[in-house]
């Protein structure tokens, strides 16, 4: 079971865990002074691993939180922009949608060949 | 770590909103208030948000940034006089000292606190159904 791939399936949704919680983060601020958008990276390190094909390495990539400076800040210095988060909220949830039916479908391949 | 991811932040957040709320409430009640405990007319009230960490263990969790009430404080604008002779509350040039609070200022205040307030909700929506989508990964595959 213990495949690249299951490897890669669950690291993905454990990384969209995260990014909901920058998202959260994000909409919760949206009215906080001085508060700059924050937004989850990972895509350079995550290929990095996939690359050499580190399986460990993979497991253990970490999001990190940077700010995000795309748009700029309002009078108030806060540049989130709640129509582009709520955007970004829907898409991560189809996209963990995805994830999840795709580790539900490799397990029940599992199971099929297992009986 | 939350089960629900988010979901404390969502909380912050949904309560930050909900003082906002009644913030506007309460100023806008007392729009017309010459005379409160102090014998001074109503101040106008305003909430200070701030983004406080929401204290989690790991690395990346004490990083996420959730929203606290930093302080509710007073207004510096000086009360609006209005001529009205006949007020127990008139000086001797028949001037009485009213809050200045513009109900537009409220009403827009009420409206971003609700927008806030729902865009809060509705994360949480989506985090629980994360959950619950995860959950389900067992039941489907296994």
């Amino acid at each position: 079971m213990e495949n690249g791939e299951t490897v890669l399936l669950s690291k993905l949704l454990d990384l969209s865990m995260q990014r909901q919680q920058a998202i959260a983060s994000n909409i919760a601020n949206a009215n906080t002074p001085g508060y700059l958008r924050q937004k989850l990276v990972f895509e350079q390190t995550l290929a990095q691993h996939l690359e050499s094909r580190d399986m460990k390495g993979l497991a253990a990539v970490q999001g990190e939180l940077q700010d995000d400076m795309t748009s700029p800040p309002r009078a108030d210095g806060n540049n989130v922009q709640l129509g582009n988060e709520m955007n970004d909220l829907v898409q991560n949830s189809v996209y963990h949608q995805l994830l999840t039916r795709a580790l539900a479908t490799k397990m029940r391949i599992a199971r099929l060949a297992m009986s | 770590m939350d089960l629900i991811p988010g979901a404390t932040t969502c909380g912050s957040g949904l309560s930050a909103e909900r003082t906002r709320m009644e913030v506007a409430a309460h100023n806008l009640a007392n729009a017309h208030t010459t005379r409160t405990a102090d014998g001074q007319p109503f101040k106008r009230s305003q909430v200070i948000l701030e983004s406080a960490s929401m204290g989690g263990d790991d690395g990346f969790e004490s990083k996420l940034a959730g929203v606290r009430v930093a302080d509710v404080i007073e207004d510096s604008r000086a009360p609006k006089q209005i001529y009205a002779p006949h007020h127990p509350d008139a000086d001797g040039n028949g001037m009485v000292q009213t809050p200045d609070i513009s109900p537009m200022e409220e009403m827009l205040d009420m409206i971003t606190a609700s927008r806030s307030y729902e865009a809060n909700l509705s994360v949480l929506r989506q985090g629980r159904s994360m959950a619950e989508r995860t959950i389900d990964i067992l039941r489907q595959g296994g």
